[in-house]
């Protein structure tokens, strides 16, 4: 299991982002300020902080520094938009930063893309007879390799790691295409057709109107 | 052309021209004084002469008369003053030449002009650059007298005076132009400086200042220039400082907006994403519509010290016993609650203001006391009549503050412990409020604080009869009282 830790003072958003890991099948833990942060990561290891600047105690920056030394890859939480705050941290060494007010498959996207740069996201999936080895790029259905194009292979990861979350199809096209989604094309429907045929899960990836589809455990 | 030279070649001509006509003058009167007086000289000569003349010619019998020649005569005469008198020549009835001292003649018209009337006459002459005054008379016995004098020495006075005076003048009109030009070309050198300085703050070099010592009106300027440059960086720092606390309220305000809303917005997109249970969901509500409030009550604070900034002070007198035993009513619910004793205690006196605001005021510093108060401890509302108005205080027996903190904790948004304060319900804008009802009110406020021993707020409130000039100096008056206060407490953070 993925260990993260979450240094925000405010009760509230460390609540949601919170909520929001466990359910993407992350283990989380919370620290309300920045002593207690660092206290929390010599004792203990995780596989990425999220963490805020503006803390009690110890600022964000400060922090980053016990986190640069135990090895702990961080995601600057920040309400202060401004360019050189960001540039700061990231100088400092810190992977990403995330604005606050943030969407949560912002989030999850973020906290993922740093997982991969670190290699630490599961390499093996399993859903139903379905297994997926990220490192070789290779998914076998009951024993057998199933040929899977670039686009659906990176679908159905998707929708793997967002297991019962509702994915709108301008969330699926900017993560698996990139780029701004115009709401006209059919290219995501397309895809989530062939990849349903292809691996059976016409019963398990639902279509909800109006939004996009969802993967129902 | 600079000034220094314009002056420089408009005085030095005048300076010239006038010694000039001044010096001509003085000499000319000399001139003409001397040369009366050695024509009078003259005359008298010739007066005496002729009498010599005429006596010895009336000692004379008419014998003796026919026999003596002139020469004679005059020689005779010559004889018993013991000199002669020199230049002196007697004319016959037809010009003839009777005596003569010397061979010295003279070409000259006084005969012309002597009749019966005048007999005597004189005339300055010029022969070969020599100056003679020659005076004629007709004796009685109607031959002329003439006698000559040389005055050359006058007229070569006159020219010599005139040759060193002139000099004296060149002398004179060109050390003043000098000095004039001396005594600008330093003055000019000040305002150069002065110049020079008001150049470069044009140019953004506020700081700079001049440093002239003299004491006449050019001193005065650079004094009154280092007075505006001084008035005007105060003015620019205040207005830097203004836009300074505009900008760290607008930061301040964006970091408080976007927090409640980072948790709205991101629970309303988890509740739209996942299928959650209803413990779930109602905890997403439950967030939502908390941090909603704090919005809320964000946006409200808002209005109001907006509100409080442009409002005009409805001003009212108002009994204080009467005002704190009403905000007293209020508070007593709250307290209550949090088993806090509150006591109320003030002195007859009156304050002037507007009773809302100023209740605002009020309620602000006591829920503040509350917020930091443990149960069962006791807040103290004092008021007191002083000489030069009335003074509220607030005391409270909770956490106090540290001195840094103390000086920070009107600023909008600051709150000493940010998790505690959202708890109570904060929104960290009360006391920036009452600062700005305070200001409204030309009132003032202070602090004192040790941590763990509580807070004292004491708030002074000038005399409502004091207007303008008078009040002014009452508050200049307060001022001081509260800088001499504050010397003796130790921390105080006077804020006015």
């Amino acid at each position: 299991m993925i260990k993260i830790l979450i240094v925000e003072d405010e009760e509230p958003i460390a609540n949601l982002i919170r909520m929001n890991l466990v359910k993407a099948g992350y283990q989380c833990e919370i620290a309300p300020d920045g002593e207690e942060a660092a206290n929390i990561i010599q004792e203990r290891t995780f596989d990425l902080m999220l963490l805020d600047i503006m803390l009690p105690k110890l600022n964000g920056y400060e922090v980053l520094e016990y986190a640069k030394a135990v090895d702990i890859p961080v995601i600057f939480l920040t309400a202060m938009g401004e360019t050189q705050q960001k540039v700061k941290g990231l100088k400092m060494g810190a992977e990403d930063y995330i604005a606050k007010p943030f969407d949560i498959a912002e989030l999850l996207a973020r906290v993922e893309t740093v997982l991969r740069r670190y290699q630490k996201t599961e390499r093996h999936l399993v859903f139903l007879d379905i297994e997926i080895d990220t490192d070789s790029r290779t998914v076998m259905q009951g024993g057998h390799p199933v040929d899977l194009t670039t686009k659906e292979y990176e679908l159905l990861l998707l929708f793997l790691r967002n297991k019962n979350r509702a994915l709108y199809r301008e969330t699926i096209y900017e993560s698996v295409w990139g780029g701004e989604y115009s709401g006209r094309g059919r290219t995501v429907d397309l895809h989530v057709q062939r990849l349903k045929k292809k691996l059976g899960l016409e019963e398990h990836i639902a279509a909800i109107y109006k939004v996009g589809y969802r993967l129902i455990v | 052309m600079k000034l220094s030279w314009k002056l420089f070649f408009i005085t030095t001509p005048v300076f010239i021209i006038f010694l000039t006509l001044f010096g001509t003058w003085i000499i000319q009167e000399n001139f003409q004084s001397s040369l009366k007086q050695e024509v009078e000289r003259c005359m008298v000569e010739n007066q005496m002469f002729q009498n010599s003349y005429e006596l010895t010619k009336n000692a004379l019998s008419e014998d003796q008369l026919e026999q003596a020649s002139v020469r004679k005569i005059v020689e005779s005469f010559y004889r018993r003053k013991g000199e002669a008198y020199g230049n002196a020549r007697v004319l016959g009835a037809g010009w003839e030449v009777l005596y003569q001292d010397n061979s010295l003649h003279i070409e000259h018209h006084i005969m012309d002009a002597l009749d019966s009337e005048h007999n005597v006459g004189y005339e300055i002459v010029q022969k070969e650059d020599q100056f003679y005054v020659i005076v004629m008379c007709k004796s009685t016995f109607g031959d002329y007298i003439e006698t000559t004098k040389n005055i050359t020495e006058i007229f070569d006075d006159r020219t010599d005076q005139y040759s060193r005076y002139q000099l004296g003048v060149l002398t004179v009109a060109s050390l003043a132009g000098f000095s004039i030009l001396f005594v600008l070309f330093f003055v000019m050198r000040n305002m150069k400086k002065l110049s020079r300085a008001t150049r470069q703050f044009a140019r953004g070099k506020y700081d700079v200042r001049v440093m002239i010592r003299a004491h006449d009106e050019i001193g005065t300027l650079a004094e009154d220039f280092n007075w505006m440059a001084n008035a005007m960086n105060m003015q620019m720092q205040q207005l830097q400082n203004e836009v300074q606390r505009q900008e760290e309220f607008t930061a301040a305000f964006a970091h408080e907006l976007k927090t409640p809303l980072t948790s709205i917005i991101g629970y309303a997109d988890t509740m739209r994403q996942m299928e959650l249970s209803p413990e779930e969901r109602d905890m997403c509500a439950d967030y939502i519509y908390r941090q909603g409030k704090r919005l809320q009550s964000l946006s409200y604070k808002l209005l109001e010290m907006t509100l409080a900034g442009k409002q005009d002070v409805d001003s009212k007198e108002i009994s204080v016993p009467e005002f704190l035993q009403e905000i007293q009513k209020i508070v007593c619910v709250s307290l209550e609650e949090k088993q806090l004793t509150l006591y109320v205690s003030a002195q007859e006196g009156m304050i002037f203001g507007d009773r809302e605001l100023l209740a605002s005021v009020f309620i602000n510093l006591i829920d503040n006391a509350r917020k930091a108060s443990e149960p069962g401890k006791s807040i103290w509302v004092t008021g007191m009549a002083l000489p030069g108005g009335y003074s509220i205080v607030v005391e409270d027996e909770g956490h106090g503050l540290l001195p840094e903190e103390l000086s920070r904790i009107a600023e909008p948004f600051y709150m000493v412990d940010k998790s505690r304060a959202r708890k109570e319900g904060g929104a960290g804008l009360g006391l920036a409020l009452c600062r700005k009802i305070i200001e409204l009110h030309q009132g003032s406020w202070q602090f004192e604080s040790e941590p763990g021993k509580g807070l004292r707020i004491t708030v002074l409130f000038g005399l409502p009869e004091v207007t303008g000039r008078k009040h002014k100096r009452m508050r200049r008056i307060k001022r001081r009282e509260l800088a001499r206060k504050g010397r003796h407490a130790g921390k105080i953070g006077v804020i006015e």
